[in-house]
């Protein structure tokens, strides 16, 4: 007998908001699956043939030469489509959902965790752009990087936001009212003039394009934000510095210049400041994207770590025989289950809510599928792409989200980066204990996946950061019911 | 920091300072290569310095053993470079070994394997004794710390019917490999080595097979402060890192120590200390719970230079920083002596492999 739902139990939205993953069924794309099986194929044909078996080697130079030349990963990366994954058929890409590119990249990160954030975080930048509803800057960039994926010249775009004396300031609305800018931008006849000095950039010393968060006036960050788009070949920009790190050294974090780069207005990606709203909608998908990185370093440490249990022995027997062994394994899987099921929650509730929910919208996911992309090239369709009406349309539709589905969207993102970053590092604790030694050697793999881990509870704002998130957005955020 | 009251302990630290005030700029120039070999000048120093002394005269057990010396070396040293503090204590846990063996004491350095439980893992060196005595030792052995400074190799092997034995061995006789890259402990010269020996028996190059027996066990109470000493000296370290960015760096427009989120942060930094000294300590007060008092120290170093990255945040990730040297480092030291699990199986002290 169907059970008839009183006013006691959760219904309609609130029901979808406290179960995203069961809500995606009640809106699914029959074709998710299949592309969600297509992404993970290709992440762990990549992960097999490329990243894994070159990962060791590549850490030891870039520790040595953090600079180093790292175009034979790229030029593979290309070879597969990998960076245009997600950017739409009409585009030239693969057309391929959030939710597929992130299973994708959690297998990937199970291999090497640097090169999942080497290939995902120029989407960091692209959805900054999204968000702003700056389409025609958004084509311009997604036609870019197909055209440079087919030449074999990777084009990655980075975010440049954090600096010396500005780092998790720009994740929170109250830190970013004093946050204290070394940056600054001058507006001018036409144009802008960038002067920054940015740190930590992501890809910084590999960008072709850097997305810019700088203030118009200093002494007002908060509504005076903006976002700029530079080309790396701009004058005045330089790569002053690339980090030495603990770990993810296959994904350079750089210094950046930008002294004096001459931009059009056109490149401001929108006229009006970037809000915490924007903000909100762009982590809360990228955050979810961590906890994918975060569920394939707790399953590739549980798998490696089964692996190499069976090579040691133990008083006469193999050491996954040994039952305190066993015991720890079994929570290494339990772990890895609970960091998958976080980020795919995380995910559906931004593809229901946040940022994903206009980008992923079924109706136009459909048209995508079934107009053909030489159709999209031609001039008219482009013209009609990047002219002011579709970009005011989009920015339209960003700002018709309800708050309050943004405040889901971005709860659900930083709760599954803080969960599964901490058991992502937990299960490579783990594995230190169960192997003992061994784990101690670079040469393992185990060490290097302790380091590389250690910055998924760091980037994109540090847990403490995303807990101050989760409160506000679920305890303080009109319209949004804890339960 | 300083635990031991004797007039050897405080001399022991006094010559560990002048030692630092020397070698202190080099030695913590290691941690920026991968795999740096321990310069000789600061080997001959140390041996010079007598860190190397017996600890336990021959035919001793624990009775005679003054821990907190060593521990108070260890943590003075390890504050500065915890590879040469690793690179002592390993020293001393081998001595400690062969202390109660019945063969002539080795000079000058000795090594082995301290992350692995030689009394438990079955080792990859396998050991045959003709009927005439003579000795074919072949095989190899891994994570030998101090390797390419000893003049004396403690090593495990198995006997053909499964029965692990020790022997010690020059390590002339080996063939030893170049230091390995490990997580930490940058310097230590950690090394891989293979051995083939057949027909060895002069005493000075060749000693054992003997039983396992309980030494390593009783060796482990012995070193399990100086274990913990270190731990507390990479927390103290990594917490003094920690504290300062939190003192110098503004946020919104106030030192971040003042953010509530940090200020638990450095509380829980500064409880993990506390519990990690508390670890030494109990190592030190309780010898026959060395094990859980040793596991309160490694969780608390771990735990304590985790959240001493944390407080830096992205700052604490560049190896600038001062910071993820000790959160390497804390993870390296807590598998001296051994995992913990493994330990804390049921003895199945001398056996092996079943026949």
């Amino acid at each position: 007998m169907p059970v008839e739902p009183d006013n006691h139990h959760l219904r309609g939205s609130q029901f979808d908001a406290a179960y995203p993953a069961l809500s995606a069924l009640r809106h699914g794309d029959a074709k998710l699956i299949g592309e969600c099986e297509h992404a993970v194929r290709l992440m762990s044909e990549f992960r097999d043939e490329v990243a894994a078996p070159g990962a060791l080697g590549w850490d030891a130079r870039l520790f040595d030469t953090p600079a180093s030349d790292i175009s034979e990963l790229l030029e593979q990366a290309c070879r597969r489509g990998l960076l245009s994954l997600a950017i739409p058929h009409g585009l030239g890409g693969a057309g391929l959902g959030m939710l597929a590119l992130s299973l994708g990249l959690e297998h990937l990160a199970a291999g090497c965790l640097g090169t999942a954030n080497l290939l995902a975080v120029h989407g960091l930048a692209l959805a900054i752009v999204g968000a702003t509803g700056n389409m025609a800057q958004l084509q311009r960039l997604a036609r870019r990087i197909v055209e440079g994926e087919r030449c074999g010249a990777p084009y990655l775009v980075a975010t440049a936001g954090t600096e010396a004396a500005v780092g998790s300031d720009l994740e929170d609305s109250e830190l970013l009212r004093h946050a204290r800018f070394d940056s600054h931008v001058e507006p001018e006849r036409g144009g802008f003039r960038v002067y920054a000095r940015k740190v930590f950039v992501s890809n910084g010393s590999l960008a072709s394009c850097f997305v810019v968060l700088a203030p118009l006036d200093r002494e007002r960050p908060r509504e005076t934000l903006f976002a700029f788009l530079v080309d790396a070949e701009t004058p005045g920009v330089m790569v002053s510095r690339v980090e030495h790190k603990l770990g993810q050294r296959v994904c350079p974090a750089a210094e950046v210049l930008f002294d004096g780069c001459r931009i059009p207005e056109s490149h401001r990606l929108d006229t009006r400041p970037l809000t915490g709203r924007t903000l909100d909608l762009v982590l809360g998908a990228s955050r979810s994207v961590v906890g994918a990185f975060g569920a394939g370093v707790a399953v590739g440490a549980v798998e490696e770590t089964a692996r190499d249990a069976t090579r040691q022995m133990v008083d006469g027997r193999p050491l996954l025989d040994c039952r305190w062994a066993q015991d720890l394994l079994a929570h290494m899987w339990e772990n890895a289950q609970l960091a998958r099921a976080s980020y795919v929650q995380a995910l559906l509730a931004n593809s229901r809510f946040g940022l994903l929910s206009l980008m992923e919208d079924a109706r136009i996911r459909l048209v995508d599928r079934w107009v053909p992309s030489p159709l999209m090239a031609l001039k008219p369709a482009r013209r009609l792409l990047e002219s002011s009406f579709v970009s005011h349309e989009a920015s339209r539709l960003v700002r018709r989200l309800p708050s309050s589905s943004i405040a889901v969207a971005s709860a659900h993102g930083s709760s599954s980066k803080v969960s599964t970053s901490r058991l992502a590092q937990e299960n490579c604790e783990l594995a230190r204990q169960v192997l003992g030694g061994f784990a101690l050697r670079e040469s393992s793999g185990h060490a290097k996946r302790l380091r590389d881990a250690r910055l998924l509870s760091i980037y994109e704002g540090t847990n403490e950061i995303n807990d101050l998130d989760v409160f506000a957005k679920i305890w303080t955020s009109p319209g949004v019911e804890p339960w | 920091m300083v635990i031991s009251n004797s007039s050897v302990g405080t001399m022991l630290c006094d010559s560990a300072r002048g030692f630092l005030r020397r070698h202190g700029e080099s030695l913590r120039q290691l941690d920026a290569l991968a795999a740096p070999t321990m310069p000789q000048e600061i080997v001959d120093d140390v041996e010079q310095l007598g860190w190397l002394n017996p600890i336990v005269p021959a035919g001793a057990g624990r009775d005679d053993f003054d821990a907190s010396m060593l521990a108070d070396l260890v943590c003075c040293v390890a504050g500065t470079s915890p590879a040469l503090a690793s690179l002592v204590l390993t020293h001393h846990f081998a001595s400690c070994v062969l202390g109660a063996l019945p063969c002539p004491r080795a000079n000058g350095w000795l090594a082995l394997d301290p992350y692995s439980e030689p009394d438990h893992i079955d080792p990859n060196l396998r050991i045959e004794v003709t009927d005439r005595g003579a000795i074919r030792l072949t095989g190899e052995a891994h994570n030998v710390v101090g390797a390419l400074h000893a003049r004396h190799l403690l090593l495990t092997a198995l006997k053909p019917e499964g029965t692990k034995v020790l022997v010690t061995l020059d390590a002339a006789r080996t063939t030893i490999g170049e230091p390995i890259p490990t997580l930490g402990f940058r310097g230590a010269g950690t090394c891989d080595l293979r051995v083939a020996i057949d027909g060895e028996s002069d005493p000075e190059r060749f000693n054992g097979p003997f039983e396992i027996g309980c030494r390593f066990d009783e060796a482990r109470a012995m070193l399990a402060p100086s274990a913990a000493a270190l731990l507390f000296a990479v927390v103290v370290e990594s917490n003094r890192v920690a504290e300062h960015f939190a003192l110098t760096r503004i946020q919104g427009g106030r030192p971040i120590g003042e953010h509530d989120a940090i200020r638990r942060l450095l509380l829980r930094q500064r409880s993990a200390l506390l519990a990690c000294r508390a670890g030494r300590d109990a190592c030190l007060a309780e010898p026959q719970a060395w094990l859980p008092a040793l596991q309160l120290a490694r969780q608390a170093a771990c735990e304590g230079t985790d959240l001493g990255i944390q407080i830096l945040g992205g700052a604490g990730y560049l190896s600038n920083s001062g910071a993820e040297r000790w959160y390497r480092d804390a993870r390296q030291a807590s598998l001296l002596l051994g995992r913990s699990s493994v330990l804390a199986e049921p003895p199945k002290v001398g056996s092996g492999r079943p026949a």
